[in-house]
């Protein structure tokens, strides 16, 4: 009998421990919304967008760059929910597929700075001295300029297109990241276990990788969501002053440029659908992002 | 569906009335404006070409002064600031509208004959006489510069004309009217009263650039002997004279007392304001601070319809967007060389779709080189369509045949190009239709110049205002060696036919010379022309005497005055 147990026993164990660790999960976070129900309203906003962006092709009624006879600059109504613009696009179809790209921008813009802030942050907080000096003055150089100059900057060199576009909201973001992370690090690394991973005789890289790095992920974790909204900004701010998307690619910056500020006066929607859409998932990013501040960062919990 | 803009859309019915409309109307809100006095001053005009060599083509004289009309006020314009003062050496738009204003020439536009109807009527020629070989002006007597130093009031003769044309014909880069002078051979000034302008070749166009206020302002030696230059001082024989120039900020005229046409002008002064935000122009306009405003688009006019009791004129625009070619054999896409790939994108546009939702239906299809309401040059709208029809079968036919199926297409254009910005797209999506791939580059206006000057382009949209004499849309921009030619066009059959429309003289005769070549435009597509748009100008309620600008030239406003 005990030999027919012993090989289940573990399993079960496992599921019930699977279970119960789903179910307090499940806890944990309708505890933790109610608890910070902004910050759930936020998370649902974000959610919205992931939702939205993956099945744009199916939940948009039109195709997004299709010029529709007859219906220049109609007013909202229950075929056009949004209106459609001077050229007699669904806007609604237009801000749905806009969802796929502000996202796009916000996930990979806003980990590639985050990411690029870390690592900086890291090695200049982890080596110090002169390694620390050298990174830093750079960094000073990058911050002397505000992020949005530095991107056109970068944007204008490159040449106007989504990637780079990327690229440059990427590069403008790292250097206030990674000023944040190392200061982490600093505190990080006289912690005893970091002193003892270092007496045992670890590289530097292995105490930075599996000892410093995870102890430094919630700053990372708040910084990266508010990368995320940064990148969304600085995409619909560049396109907006045409070096981001090029027309006719349905980005809410482009939206929000040329014709819509050429027909405010007859098409207002033109500009505050996209112009709403934008405010929105910044308001959720940035009240999801408080939310996580408050729950990661001890000296904030109750 | 019933909306705001559908309600108050314009038909292209209502519209291609309009604009057939718009002479008379034109006339009409000038007449209004004289508020049933009997006082336009607008006299019989001549064409700038009548009678064939060795005939007599004279101009009626242009209208004397209304004793009845009020006199005195200032008329307030807005626009741009002037590049630099010296006319004859910049095409800065600003510079030459400003010196139309001090600068006589030897005829000018009646600027009150029909929309873009560019009739000629003396200036400082009081008759002329036009043949195969030569011009000869007879001046009026009698004409004296301002009496300021150092023309001293001296009296105006042939010499000043002589000067001033050889002036203009200077070689080099900076003398950029000086292609208007190459037709004459020479200048000669026989006596002080007459001029004879011996030429190389016939020339059809000739007179009209010679009354455009293009560069054609007739200056003083002595002025230029003592400056230098043009750009330190205005001094001319027209109605006004400069006051003072205010750069970044204004540009004001008086004015000129001695004035060779008795009674003008009727306003004191003139000053052009530096402001060319539209949307602050519109809102001057409405609270009464300028005398004219040209609207920039439908909703304009119809805020300034709703907000005031404002003369509104609307005529075809001769201006607009073209699609230019690069038809090089080893351009960046030498498929454009082959005129059955140009004519598939021709069948491939749906311009009906492109005028409605570009410019909302207030314009003009187009199609062969010469816009709708050109005057007696224009093609019908109907002959127009007939020409230039939809269709898709021809298209996919066609490129299968020139064997560039999957064709992409680069086309580029300056980013500040809100018509371009609207109408790329539309493009795209129908060339799409006959599996061609247009690439949209908007490019930045210094680099998308430059593009055009090296022939680094495949397909670009450029903007070329209206002009006085048809030659001004073939010559410098098809004949191979044009000054315009971008696109490397070099067509010996279309050169010949280009040359012999400037040499005749017989306007009924070119006319129908240069019909015929808008006909076959489809065999030679170097550009498209998909559609213009309408123009819309305003004038206060409290303008007597509107009227159209036009080539450079405001001497309209030595007519206008205040009710």
């Amino acid at each position: 009998m005990a030999s027919s147990v012993e090989p289940t026993t573990p399993r079960v164990m496992a599921q019930g421990l699977t279970s119960a660790s789903k179910a307090s999960t499940a806890r944990r976070a309708l505890r933790l919304a109610r608890r910070k129900p902004l910050g759930a309203v936020g998370l649902g906003l974000l959610a919205i967008l992931c939702f939205v962006a993956a099945f744009a092709p199916l939940l948009a009624p039109h195709d997004p760059y299709e010029s529709i006879s007859g219906a220049r600059l109609l007013s909202p109504s229950f075929e056009h929910p949004m209106g459609t613009d001077n050229l007699g696009r669904d806007l609604l179809s237009r801000i749905i597929h806009g969802a796929r790209i502000s996202l796009l921008i916000g996930v990979f813009a806003g980990a590639l700075g985050t990411v690029g802030g870390l690592v900086v942050g890291v090695v200049s907080g982890y080596a110090g001295g002169w390694v620390d000096s050298a990174i830093q003055r750079v960094v000073d150089s990058m911050m002397a300029f505000p992020g949005l100059i530095l991107a056109l900057t970068l944007v204008a060199t490159l040449g106007p297109n989504l990637r780079n576009v990327m690229i440059a909201i990427a590069v403008g973001s790292i250097p206030g990241t990674s000023r944040v992370i190392r200061g982490a690090v600093f505190s990080v690394k006289e912690e005893d276990y970091v002193s003892a991973a270092r007496a045992l005789g670890a590289p530097g890289w292995r105490v930075a990788v599996f000892h410093i790095i995870p102890n430094v992920m919630a700053p990372v974790l708040i910084l990266a969501s508010v990368a995320f909204g940064t990148a969304i900004i600085a995409e619909a701010s560049l396109s907006f002053l045409g070096l981001g998307a090029q027309p006719p690619t349905p980005s809410w910056g482009v939206m929000l440029s040329g014709p819509s500020r050429r027909f405010m006066t007859d098409a207002p929607w033109m500009a505050v659908f996209p112009g709403l859409a934008i405010s929105l998932v910044i308001f959720g990013i940035n009240i999801f992002g408080d939310a996580l501040r408050d729950v990661l960062d001890p000296r904030l919990r109750g | 569906m019933s909306n705001y803009w559908t309600k108050r859309r314009l038909s292209r019915r209502t519209v291609l009335r309009g604009s057939a409309l718009s002479g008379v109307s034109l006339l009409g809100a000038a007449l209004i404006g004289c508020g049933g006095d009997d006082d336009s001053p607008s006299g019989g005009t001549s064409t700038a070409t009548g009678g064939g060599s060795g005939v007599v083509t004279t101009g009626t004289p242009a209208p004397s002064a209304d004793a009845n009309v009020k006199r005195g006020g200032e008329v307030i314009l807005a626009g741009g600031d002037l590049q630099r003062l010296d006319f004859q050496a910049t095409i800065s738009t600003p510079t030459q509208n400003a010196s139309s204003l001090v600068y006589s020439r030897l005829v000018r536009y009646d600027p009150y004959t029909g929309a873009n109807d560019y009739g000629i009527i003396p200036d400082l020629a009081e008759s002329w006489e036009v043949e195969s070989d030569r011009i000869t002006f007879h001046l009026k007597q009698g004409v004296k510069w301002p009496n300021v130093d150092p023309v001293n009031g001296r009296e105006f003769v042939a010499s000043d004309v002589q000067y001033s044309y050889e002036r203009v014909a200077t070689d080099g880069p900076e003398w950029v009217h000086a292609y208007k002078m190459d037709p004459i051979s020479s200048i000669e000034a026989p006596d002080d009263y007459t001029v004879v302008m011996n030429l190389s070749r016939p020339s059809a166009g000739l007179l009209s650039d010679l009354a455009s206020g293009q560069g054609m302002g007739l200056v003083p030696r002595e002025l230029v002997e003592a400056d230098g230059d043009l750009d330190t001082r205005w001094i001319g024989t027209g109605p006004f004279m400069l006051d003072r120039w205010e750069q970044g900020n204004r540009i004001r005229f008086v004015r000129n007392p001695d004035y060779h046409e008795d009674g003008y002008p009727y306003v004191d002064a003139i000053e052009w304001r530096f402001i060319t935000d539209s949307s602050t122009n519109l809102a001057n306009f409405i609270a009464g601070q300028l005398s004219y405003y040209a609207l920039p688009s439908l909703e304009a006019l119809r805020q300034v319809q709703s907000s005031t009791d404002a003369m509104v004129q609307t005529f075809a625009n001769l201006g607009g967007t073209h699609k230019m070619f690069n038809v090089r054999e080893d351009g960046p896409n030498p498929a454009l060389a082959d005129v059955r790939v140009r004519q598939a994108i021709d069948y491939a546009l749906n311009r009906q779709d492109i005028l409605d939702f570009v410019l909302g239906g207030d314009g003009n299809i187009a199609g062969p080189v010469m816009p709708v309401g050109y005057g007696d040059w224009s093609l019908s709208p109907d002959e127009i369509a007939e020409l230039h029809p939809e269709n898709l079968d021809e298209a996919r036919a066609l490129i299968t045949a020139a064997g560039a199926d999957g064709l992409t297409i680069e086309h580029d254009y300056g980013n500040t190009s809100a018509f371009s910005e609207d109408e790329a797209p539309i493009m795209q999506q129908q060339l799409a239709r006959v599996g061609i791939r247009l690439e949209l580059l908007p490019r930045e206006r210094t680099v998308y110049l430059q593009a055009q000057v090296d022939g680094n382009f495949s397909f670009q949209g450029i903007g070329m205002g209206g002009y006085p004499d048809p030659d001004n849309f073939l010559y410098p921009v098809f004949h191979s060696t044009g000054s315009k030619n971008y696109g490397g066009v070099d067509d010996p059959e279309l050169d010949a036919r280009i040359e012999e429309q400037q040499g005749i003289l017989e306007h009924e005769e070119r006319v129908e010379f240069i019909k015929n070549l808008d006909r076959d435009w489809k065999d030679y597509l170097y550009r498209i022309y998909t559609v213009y748009p309408n123009t819309h100008q305003a004038w206060s309620s409290q303008i007597v005497n509107p009227f159209q600008p036009k080539g450079w030239d405001w001497r309209g406003l030595q007519a206008v005055a205040f009710k």
